[in-house]
Order: C-alpha cells, then structure tokens, then sequence
C-alpha cells in the first residue's frame, strides 16, 4: 500500500542524532517523521562504549569536544536520570609506562575542572595498597592509581527513550523503514523528502518535507549521494568486548600495544572491554569483529587485568564511528568534532541538511544545534527545551518496594525495569496489576533468566514501544544477552511478541532462526573457554526445530 | 578382569552395560550429569532430512524427506562419521536399518525395566511437536515425549498450566497450526485447555524438574489424575509439557490415561525443559546398578600408561591428593565441551587427559587450534568447532599422532569421537548408543586378549 505522508522535517537515522533531533523537533511542536532501516540505535550507537563522559583522552587536541560533553552530560545526566549510572574510573600506573604519575596528575587537574559540570568528582591518586583493595583484580604490578568519574548509560536505550518521547509528542516514527529514493523537484533540486520503503512488508510510502536531515551515521555519504551531494567521512571501526557477568567492580584503563588507551567497565549485569579505531571500506550492513581484534583488545586488558581472559566472552559489537573526513597520522588523532551542513547553501540542494561526527556525549548538544538550523529555515521561533524536558521515566522517582509489592515482582527484578523504565515501570507491569475483586491473574514471568527479562517488559515492549522483530528485542529489551544467548529464551519470547505482533508460526520460527543466527555471528570471531558448552547446547536447542532443518549435503 | 569406563552419559552407560552384560567386572566413573541429561526424549540414530537439492532451508517440511535408515548410510559415508567406522565398507540401508534396530533394541531391554521405554523405527519418521509448537522429525523416542507422537489422533488438547516457567500454551498451539496451514497439512482440531494445579505442587514461575518430581508423589499424582479428569474426551491426545514424572513416567501415563478416558503425552522441551533427559540419566544409572556395574562419582584427571598399554586412571581426590584406579581395558566416553571431553586449554582445543590428537569433519587436525578459528559464520552450517573430536580405528580405539590405535586398550565412545556436528546432523544420541555398544564389545574383548595372554 502506498500513501502519501506531508510533515515538515523528515529525519533519517534513528541513531542518538536522529532521535535526538526528532525529539527536539517534536518538542518545538514542529511536525516531524523519523524512519530508521533497522532497530534504534542499532548502527553506531550501539556499539559506543555507553559512556556520558567528557573525554579525558580529548582534553589535549580537542578542548572544546570535553567542554560540550561535560555540560551536555550534566543536562543528560537530568533529563534521563534512570539510564544513567556512575563509573568510577581506575587509572593505574605502571614502571614502564612512558608518562609518569606527575605528569598524568596535571592531566588530571586540568580534567577536574570540568567535573562539577557533570557531577563528576574530582580525581584522587592511590597508593599501590589501596588501589588492590579498591579492585582486587588489578595486576598487581601497579606503582599507583588515580581515580576519576564517569557516567554510563544504556545508549541503545537512549536512542529509544528519544524516539517514543518524540512520537508522543506528534512524530512519526518508524523503524525497519529505509529510504529508497529522495524526493526532488524538478528543476531547483530541492529535496522535498523521501520515499521510503518497509522492510518487512515490503510496502513503499512517500513521505513529503520540507527538510530532510540526514542523521544517518556511517550512511551519511550513501544518503547524501541520493541527492548527488558528497559527504566525505573518514568511517572508523570499534569493536567491545562483552563478558558474560563483571570482570571488575570498576571501570580500568588499560593501553593497547601501540600505546592507544583502551578500558574494560561493567556496564549493566556485563562488563565490556575496548574499544579498537580502524579506518572501515567495508560493508557497513553487516560489520563483522575480526580475530585480530579479540587479540588486541584482551592482550591491552590483559597488563591491567591479568585474569580478563578466565572471563566468559558471550558476545562482541561492533560499529563505524562517522568521524569527520581528515588526515591524521592514525585513527585516534582524528577529531571527535561534528558539522551540521546545510546542503542548499553547500552545494545549491536546498531542503537537505547532514549532521555527522560527533559523541554520544554531547548528543542532545548536537540535536539542538541541528534543530536550530532546521528551525532556522521553517521559521519555527519555539526555544529548544531538550536540556530540561526529562525524558519519558524521568519524569519522577520510583518507589521500588511498593511496586515490587504491588505487582508481584522480585525486587532486582523491578530495580532492572527501574533502571530501564524509570518510573513507567507502572505502566509496564500494569497489565499485571491485580484487580480488587477480579481475583489475581498470573504475576509477571520470568522469561529471560540471564538478565530478568520480564514477560512484561516484551509485552509492553511489543504493544506500547512498536517493536516489530525479535531481534529489536536485543536491544529494546536485551533479551538473550547473558551466557545463555537465546538458547533458554528466544522461542518463549518469540511466542509472546507473536501473539500480540500476530504472527503466523513460519513467521515466528523465522525470528528465532535469525536471533539465534546473529548471536552466533556476534559471538564466533570470540568464541573462547566455557562459552564453548553454553554454545554446543545452544545450537542443540535451535538446530534441528523446523526452521533451522538442514538439508542432507549442505556440511 | 576389570574395565573402567570413564563418563555415564548415554555412551558411557551403554558401554558399561554392555560390558557387563558379557560378563567383565565393570567401573563406571562420572564427574556431573553431561549432554544426555540435556537432551530431550527423542533419539535420533539419524534424524530425517529434507533431500538434499533445492529445499530452502525454513521450509524443510514442503519437500521430500529423508527416511532415517537411508540417512544412516548418507552419514556413514562421510569420511569421519563414526558410523562409517561401524557399518560395511559399502554401507547399504539395510546395514542401517539393522544396526539401529539392534542398539535401541538393546538400550529398551536395558531401562524397560526402570520403566523407560524406547519408541520408533529407521524406516519411519516420528513427528513431535516442541514446547514452542515447531515441529521435530525424528526416529526414535522415549517413554512420554513418544506418547506425545502426532498421529491421526482426532483432537489435539494444548494443556495450559499457569505458573510453569517457560511453558505457554497458547502461542505453541497458535504456531502449530500455522504451521500445518503453512504445510498444506489438513487443518487439525485443536484447542487450548486449562489445567490449574495448587501452589503446593506448582508455584508461580516453578521449575518443570521440580513440578516432575512432585507429580510422581502418590499425593501429586493424586491431584494431577482429579484435575486432568474433566481435561479429557473421545478420540482426544492431551498434550502436556514433559513434566510428568522422573522415574515414573509409564505409571504417571497410565493413571492419567485411564482418569482422563483419552491419550496423554508430551511435548519435546529442550533445556530448560529436558526433563526428559534427567529420566533418561535416572533410568541409565538405574540399569547400570541392576547390571552390577560399580558406579561412582569422580573426576578423572588422566589416563595412566605403562608399557605401552593402559593401566589405570588417575581421580583428582580431595585436596590435592590423587587416586589411582586400575584397569585393564578404559572407555573414554568424555563428551565434548558440555561434559568437558574437550576443553580449551590456554587458548588451544585439547583432550585434556591423553592430548589426543582432535580432528574435523574433514580429517583436519585440530588440537592446538583456537576454537574461534573452527567457526563458520553461517550458524547453520555444520560447524568444525563441533566436529572436534578424536579420530578412532574400527575397533574405537582413539588415533595418537602416528595414526595409529594410542593404546591398544583404550576405547571412545560418544561424543568425545569426531567427525560429525551432533546438533547439525541430528544423531547425538545414535552415536552415543551405538558407539558405546561397539566400545563396550571391543573393551569386552581386549579383555579377553589380555587374559589370553596372561
């Protein structure tokens, strides 16, 4: 079926850019459409570390990116104050390494001023002693550390938040929808929108604009040449590390063996360690981890935590930076800077306008400057109100005992959906909620034991948050993301977002042939140790169902 | 005249049995219940498969099929499958046939007496719907999961039982019939219906292990037989989680048969459903007590030698000390990395207690190999990872690096053999059982060797 949709600006990417700007939009009552080709926050900013940090590594060449990050982190850390959580950072020094704990601690000070921006504290230096007992899993062949703060989030999460606050507020939101062709007027030029195709239906729809942004990360180039306008990038490839519980209470630095720093953090109930920063010409729809990677990155953990390796890697991500285009001696001199460009005053094609580059960091900072000249054109006056709006969970604090209580859910269960949800939480468990007089229905089950996954949650998730796949749910949800890797979870999951999504079984066997599928190809390049057997019984559980029949000669 | 067999999974057991049964004063050491109290009451010698040619992959069901036996032969054929090592040279269906006929016929002598049966034929294909309602095609199966078979039965009754942690009947019968709708199967009468059972027995989110072990009890059984009553009709298969006892299960089915007036049986459920693989464990160490096997928890740290043959095993004791046990004929039958046959030992695949060499499918030596260098990124696609195993003579005497029998002693049986991807190729269990049995006989007649000679 192909309709017509008319809005003002259409946003294409639904990374931490696109829904950043969509949101700001929304909120200045400009009427938007968003479309992202897969799940939110599935291209880059998935794969970042996850952190609301300043960027110590920064501070040197790019004084400016630290100080946007650390004020944008501090309005972040208020308008999405349940996604947010603190990671104190370990810094220990070695003897051989080049720059000693002087001249680190003037780094440090110069850091400490931008703390109290992001509710940071300022760093303190530890002695060997304290520094073991602080994290015991440190080699102990520290001469001292230094400690300092950061703020992490669940950046896919993130993305999320942003884009159902902003279809709350009137836009169109799609995932799964990718643009095939831009809509151009004869002529001018102009770029008068897209025309947009579904890609699980297949169905095609025009969507008109005024203004286009193109929020497409790593896809920026390819978008823009739709529009026959280039956009030089310099892609750059990272890859993390995901372990199946924490490897360190805290997060650590570490130096890669070309002198790079790199640094292992729990994040959620895992711990994930890089990153890399390699140029990437490769395929950007389907970016694989590489051996050499793995290597690198555990041989750098490996001088400051010498155990890393006994731990169970049970998946890696991996993505492309859309770094600006320039020349560097390597990858990690390029700038973290970004550039919103207006392509009718570049390049003579009005209605289409590019923001690439950039941190998570400073994402809303980066929204706002982007709406700005969005509403520049549209003549929109509205004042941008991202910096204070809280998100949708933010709005209040929960009372987690009451609602365990209430709805008959574990309370680390609930401080998980807290931790996700904020004080939605309520409306999440709410068709759970047992009626006075009706008698109790079924309490909330357990349907992912690794992290627990709520039936709920995917419910909830499948109903309210438009999620249209299984695999959305790996990162809406993270279902399947600790040591079992869908082998206990996909096919019950897969059950309850049919049901209310109406699959037909094929369809449903389908999904869990690609979740299963994708975790394998997420985790093969570091399929290591005791992962092994969670794996042999894995395939066990998928291969052989129908769906996954392999057919006599295709070894 | 004493043989130790070493692991009491499927292989192991049957090793053991066999053994026994000939007569040898037989020692079976486990360390923890393996892959066979995983699995989940089907046992494929050599599980259909779609032929080959032209079948997309999700849609194995619209072509034709593979009959197990036929199967068999396709797999002993390979150049690594362990059924190439057990069949003729030139391996014919009826080979196929017979050798599978003979094992499972031999594996039900052993636990119908622990009120196991096993189900099914080689030239057949049995269809089994999972706790998802996805379809299984297989050969043979076990008491209860068999009973859950699909046959004309001329109504299908998904039962409900609020609280059980990952069961859902609803959308596994929703997806079965889309299933058959998909398949151009004739629409099946089906319907879901409600089993409540009290808090006592079933609490919310319980566990199908726990439920199982409780339904068995007079008690539970009792109030499972009153609340399945009204459940039943005319012509009518209750289709029930495998839940229904861990022993018991024959007695379980009996009583609810007869309460309910209608079939009753289970669904496959894979972990963590696989009740069925606990009975299967239960029962195998029933029949190895009844056979006089000695049977006993340990783990084995190595494989001792001497003049060239094997004479014992070395058990990790408490603290640090060791036990020496001796024999004079050992069956490996370790597993691969579940049961920790295989292991990856400083970034490196080893059997950890003789550095076997390990090969693929391919013939490919593979010990020393980091295991994410044995991937291929196609998840369905047989992988060498899980071909990993040692490479045996055709008496299943484990290859050293010459490629020649390691000892003349030393046997393997199961999934510590190569050569074969079980979850791929769909024949775990088949090997375990068959190769156990071989292993069981050869062990069985290097015994007799040695007592010759001396």
């Amino acid at each position: 079926m192909s309709g017509t949709l008319s809005v003002q600006v259409l946003v294409v990417g639904g990374g931490i850019n696109g829904t950043g700007i969509a949101r700001d939009l929304a909120l200045r009552g400009v009427r938007t459409a968003l479309v992202e080709k897969r799940e939110f926050g599935s291209g880059t900013t998935w794969a970042s570390s996850g952190m609301i940090h300043g960027g110590l590594r920064y501070l040197q060449k790019d004084p400016e990116v630290t100080l946007h990050s650390c004020v944008d982190s501090g309005h972040i850390q208020r308008i999405a104050s349940h996604l947010v959580f603190r990671i104190p950072f370990l810094m220990p020094v070695f003897p051989e390494d080049p720059i000693g704990p002087e001249l680190l601690e003037i780094g440090l000070e110069m850091y400490d001023r931008y703390q109290p921006l992001k509710n940071g504290r300022p760093h303190t230096r530890l002695t060997r002693e304290q520094a073991l007992r602080v994290e015991p899993a440190l080699s102990p062949r520290l001469e001292c550390a230094f400690t300092l703060d950061e703020w992490g989030v669940d950046a896919a999460r993130l993305c999320a938040v942003n884009a159902l606050d902003a279809a709350e507020r009137g836009a169109i939101v799609r995932t799964h929808h990718e643009v095939v062709e831009l809509l151009r007027e004869g002529g001018s030029g102009r770029v008068r929108g897209a025309r947009v195709r579904d890609r699980i239906t297949g169905e095609t729809q025009r969507i008109e604009a005024e203004l286009t942004m193109n929020a497409a990360g790593p896809w920026v180039p390819e978008l823009a040449r739709m529009a026959d306008v280039e956009v030089r990038l310099r892609p750059a490839k990272g890859i993390h590390l995901v372990f199946e519980r924490r490897v360190t209470d805290v997060a650590v630095y570490a130096r890669g063996v070309d002198g790079r720093d790199m640094f292992t953090f729990p994040h959620e109930q895992n711990s994930m360690a890089g990153t890399t920063d390699d140029d990437y010409y490769g395929d950007l729809d389907r970016i694989d981890t590489t051996e050499d990677e793995v290597v690198y990155v555990l041989e750098a953990m490996e001088r400051s935590v010498p155990g890393i390796r006994r731990h169970r890697i049970v998946h890696t991500i991996q993505g492309v930076r859309p770094t600006l285009w320039g020349f560097g001696r390597n990858e990690d001199e390029l700038s973290r800077d970004y550039a919103v460009i207006d392509h009718g005053e570049r390049d003579g094609v009005p209605g289409l306008f590019t923001i690439a580059g950039g941190k998570l960091a400073a994402y809303r900072l980066m929204s706002e400057d982007a709406t700005d000249r969005l509403c520049a054109v549209l003549g929109v006056r509205e004042p941008c109100r991202t910096a204070t709006t809280p998100l949708p969970g933010a709005e209040a604090p929960l009372d987690v005992e009451a609602v365990s209580r209430r709805f008959r859910v574990p309370v680390p269960a609930v401080v998980r959906l807290a931790f996700r949800h904020g004080e939605r939480t309520r409306r999440v468990l709410a068709p759970f909620d047992p009626q006075p007089g009706a008698g109790a229905g079924p309490a909330p089950r357990v349907v992912c034991a690794c992290e627990p996954v709520l039936d709920a949650e995917l419910l909830h998730a499948a109903r309210e948050e438009g999620v249209r796949t299984l695999e959305d749910c790996a990162l809406r949800v993270r279902l399947g993301v600790g040591g079992c890797q869908g082998a206990a979870c996909a096919g019950a999951a897969a059950a309850i977002l049919g049901e209310v999504l109406g699959w037909s079984g094929e369809r449903t066997a389908c999904e869990v042939t690609d979740f299963a599928a994708e975790r394998w190809r997420l985790l093969a390049p570091a399929l290591a140790g005791p992962q092994l057997a969670a794996m042999e019984v894995h395939r066990a559980v998928h291969l052989g169902a129908r769906g996954f029949a392999a057919a006599e000669g295709d070894a | 005249m004493r043989a130790l067999v070493v692991g009491g999974g499927l292989a192991g057991a049957a090793a053991a049995l066999e053994l026994a049964e000939r007569g040898a004063e037989v020692r079976l050491l486990r360390a923890a219940p393996g892959a066979t109290a995983l699995s989940w009451g089907t046992l494929d010698v050599a599980g259909a498969a779609p032929l080959p040619g032209g079948l997309p992959v999700r849609d194995p069901l619209r072509g034709e099929w593979l009959a197990p036996a036929a199967r068999a032969v396709l797999l002993a054929r390979r150049p690594a499958h362990p059924y190439g090592r057990l069949l003729p040279p030139e391996p014919t269906e009826s080979a196929a046939t017979a050798l599978a006929k003979e094992a499972t016929g031999a594996l039900d002598g052993w636990l119908a007496p622990q009120g196991l049966r096993v189900m099914g034929s080689p030239e057949s294909t049995l269809w089994i719907a999972d706790v998802r309602g996805a379809l299984r095609a297989g050969d043979f199966a076990l008491t209860g999961t068999a009973e859950g078979a699909l046959d004309d039965a001329a109504e299908l009754a998904w039962v409900e039982m609020p609280g059980l942690a990952g069961w859902d009947a609803r959308p596994a019968a929703r997806a079965f019939a889309a299933e058959r709708a998909a398949l151009n199967l004739p629409a099946r009468s089906h319907r879901v219906v409600r089993l409540e059972l009290p808090p006592a027995l079933l609490e919310p989110g319980g566990s199908p292990a726990r439920l199982a072990a409780r339904l068995e009890t007079p008690d539970g059984l009792e109030v499972l037989r009153r609340a399945l009553a009204p459940l039943g009709a005319e012509g009518r298969l209750l289709l029930l989680p495998p839940v229904l006892g861990l022993g018991g299960v024959a007695r379980v089915l009996a009583a609810l048969r007869e309460s309910a007036g209608c079939r009753v049986g289970e669904l496959a459920g894979a972990p963590p459903h696989a009740v069925a693989g606990l009975r299967l464990d239960r029962a195998l160490a029933g029949a190895l007590a009844a056979s006089g096997v000695e049977q006993r928890g340990a783990l084995v740290r190595a494989v001792v030698e001497q003049a060239g043959r094997a004479i014992g095993v070395e058990l990790q004791g408490e603290e640090g000390a060791t036990e020496r046990l001796e024999a004079e004929a050992v069956v490996l039958a370790t597993g691969r990395f579940v049961a920790g046959g295989l292991v990856e030992r400083d970034g490196a695949l080893a059997e950890p207690l003789l550095d076997l060499p390990l090969h693929d499918a391919s013939g490919q030596r593979v010990d020393g190999t980091p295991a994410r260098r044995l991937v291929v990124r196609a998840y369905t696609a047989s992988q060498p990872l899980y071909e990993a195993g040692v490479r045996t003579d055709r008496r299943l005497r484990p290859l050293g690096a010459d490629g020649r029998a390691r000892l003349p002693n030393l046997f393997a049986a199961g999934d510590l053999i190569g050569g074969t991807d079980p979850a791929h190729d769909r024949s775990g269990l088949g090997v375990a059982l068959v190769t156990g049995r071989a292993a069981g006989a050869e062990a069985f007649e290097s015994l007799a060797e040695s007592g010759a000679r001396a």
